[in-house]
């Protein structure tokens, strides 16, 4: 596990560039017209990397294919920003899934694939289908939410809370297990999870034998998108054994800055922060207040390798 | 010890299915044990991987033979009212997924049953469990707008521009295209906020589907007087989500409620409320939960039904309140289909 490179201590996020927002759909779609052209995305992407930031998220969604694209061609800037996928891009999913149906649209995705082909229509066949089949279609629907970023750095992986916690409510845990295994054996980089449900999931993932989850969740003063209370994240966060990023810091931007960081600064054991940028002065502001108040957090810097691995 | 969590069973392992189930087996006060699907391979796929829910090809099979407490109905639309009434028949306690039915016709006979036997039911109109509605809802029903005058409200989303496959998209098997399956969920809030509606004009359009509609405009009269007008479509642009807009206005004030936020404007103070603009996001709303799988809306619908069954009497979102949405739906439908004349909601 020791040749699994460490994560950057500050990630960018890319939210904006998507048109999400969780403060307010109005502006999300605001911020989806600035960034409608991808020359803009890789603006900011350039304007991160001066400041010293090199490492960004980046959701699957689907115009994820033509930033990667015209990311790989600026190679002097692509040698040096590592991408952090967060996966599955859920939207698609569920509209996907509204429009023919779950297990149509996973068969039709899994079907894409040249590997897959045989598998969908072993599935649609309705035979019987054995845990080995049902775990590598998960495999192959991983490969295909990769696939955009096949010419990039990966920093490391992160699956979508959605999937993340509807294993955890189904008791299929087990399964973040797979994930994490092939995500480690074929990309070479840390398997994160994202959750909104941190305590229970830090619990469960203690009790399958994994030591030093890279595990990432909303958390700043106000408590939004924390569960189940601000008093028991805080908690969990505080524990060692945990490689912890914090997300939603400025809780969608109702937070400044300064305010924001002054509260996560008394949580020396937060590995790794990812910020949402979209301007020049927010991101000096943000990326300023940091190294203030989470003054272990360099930049340029990584995190200690630390022994992560699943013990049976 | 004795197992005291409520026994739960899912009927449709589709995408609502796997939420409810997610979430009824994650919670402390209840566990899913049971679970019917007609794909094989969605029953594979849950059945392969735990041991610990019993499997079945038939709902309904489900329904008469497994030992539950509660069953949550999320199969196509058209298979709601069979389902419902089977629970019935064994007096176990059901939460069934929003629209109610095809046609509220297919639903008199339950409603009746339900009427006579107050047994503990819900029905999954979600969106009032939305912080920025539930919030909406309060000042609506505080007085702080004086008299309503009228209520515009839309509900979109980007999802349709081929046309589609899959049930929802077949008359027979979902009752109905945009309209039903998401403007409904506007319906709802509007009659919970302003009570019920008394007639409507309505016109409906398909530019995608060839079966169902993709753009609905009803012009409506609700029974206190008030009038308005909702829009809803799946096939607009450029909204990523559901978005529902709801503005009020009243002698003395506006209200403007979404997704995420809540804008009231008065003319004077109300209580602790200041004249002028009053502004709500969403991290002022936010309430955290017990666990959240994709929205704190579908754990909060999920715990009420919960406390319904444990009550044993009807949840939030009662049967007489589902099929009034229903009715509202099929006289919108009945007055497009002679070009918007006004057409009364039955009772």
């Amino acid at each position: 596990m020791t040749a699994i490179e460490p994560i950057d201590q500050i990630i960018a996020g890319h939210n904006s560039f998507f048109g999400v927002d969780h403060l307010s759909q109005a502006r999300g779609a605001e911020k989806a017209e600035k960034f409608a052209n991808v020359e803009n995305i890789v603006g900011v992407l350039r304007l991160c990397d001066d400041l010293g930031v090199s490492a960004v998220m980046m959701s699957t969604h689907p115009r994820a294919v033509e930033v990667s694209r015209v990311l790989a061609a600026q190679s002097e800037l692509a040698a040096r920003i590592r991408i952090y996928p967060l996966v599955p891009y859920i939207q698609k999913y569920v509209r996907g899934s509204n429009e023919k149906g779950l297990a149509n649209l996973v068969l039709d995705t899994i079907g894409q694939a040249p590997l897959g082909q045989r598998l969908a229509l072993m599935l649609k066949g309705g035979k019987g289908v054995v845990r080995k089949d049902l775990e590598q279609m998960l495999r192959l629907l991983l490969d295909i939410e990769l696939l955009p970023f096949k010419d990039l750095k990966l920093g490391a992986v992160f699956l979508h809370d959605a999937l993340t916690d509807l294993a955890l409510g189904l008791g299929l845990e087990h399964l973040l297990t797979i994930y994490r295994r092939h995500v480690e054996e074929t990309y070479g980089v840390r398997a994160g999870l994202t959750t909104k449900n941190l305590p229970l999931l830090r619990d469960r993932l203690e009790a399958m034998g994994w030591t030093n989850p890279l595990v990432m969740a909303s958390l700043n003063a106000v408590g939004f998108y924390v569960n189940p209370s601000l008093e028991q994240c805080a908690e969990t966060v505080r524990r060692p054994g945990l490689d912890f990023v914090a997300m939603s810091t400025l809780a969608s931007g109702h937070l400044r800055p300064e305010e924001a960081y002054r509260y996560l600064g008394q949580f020396p054991e937060i590995r790794s922060v990812v910020v949402g940028m979209s301007q020049r002065e927010h991101l000096e502001e943000t990326v300023q207040a940091l190294r203030q108040h989470l003054p272990w957090l360099d930049s340029r810097g990584r995190e200690e390798p630390c022994p992560s691995e699943i013990r049976e | 010890m004795v197992d005291s969590k409520i026994k739960v069973g899912i009927a449709g392992l589709g995408k609502m299915g796997l939420v409810h189930a997610g979430i009824l087996n994650g919670l402390q006060g209840s566990r899913v044990v049971a679970a019917a699907d007609p794909s094989k391979w969605a029953r594979s796929a849950l059945g392969g991987l735990t041991s610990s829910v019993e499997m079945f090809t038939d709902a309904e099979d489900m329904i008469r033979s497994a030992e539950l407490d509660a069953v949550v109905i999320a199969t196509p639309v058209d298979q709601h009212v069979p389902m419902c009434m089977a629970c019935v028949e064994r007096r176990l306690p059901f939460f069934v997924e929003k629209p109610l039915t095809t046609q509220a016709g297919q639903a008199e006979e339950l409603v009746q049953q339900l009427r006579e036997r107050r047994m503990a039911h819900m029905v999954g109109y979600m969106t009032r469990y939305v912080d920025s509605f539930v919030k909406g809802h309060e000042l609506v029903r505080s007085g702080c707008l004086g008299q309503i005058q009228r209520v515009t409200a839309t509900i979109y989303v980007s999802q349709l521009f081929r046309r589609g496959k899959g049930w929802r998209y077949n008359k027979t098997l979902s009752g109905g295209g945009v309209l039903l399956s998401q403007g409904s969920h506007l319906l709802d809030l509007l009659t919970w906020y302003l009570g019920p509606v008394a007639r409507v004009n309505g016109r409906v359009q398909s530019v995608y589907s060839q079966e169902v509609e993709d753009f609905a405009h009803i012009f409506l009269e609700f029974s206190s007087g008030v009038t308005g007008w909702v829009d809803s479509s799946w096939s607009v642009r450029f909204r990523r989500m559901v978005e529902i807009t709801i503005e009020l206005q009243g002698v003395d004030g506006n209200l403007i409620v979404t997704d995420d936020t809540v804008r009231l404007y008065l003319e004077r103070g109300f209580g602790e409320l200041s004249p002028g603009w009053n502004v709500w996001n969403a991290v002022d709303l936010y309430r955290p939960v017990e666990l959240d799988i994709g929205g704190p809306q579908y754990t909060r619908e999920d715990v009420a039904f919960l406390d319904a069954v444990r009550m044993g009497r009807p949840g939030d979102i009662d049967m007489d309140q589902a099929i009034h949405v229903q009715r509202i739906v099929d006289a919108a439908y009945a007055s497009s289909a002679v070009n918007g004349a006004p057409e009364e909601v039955s009772t």
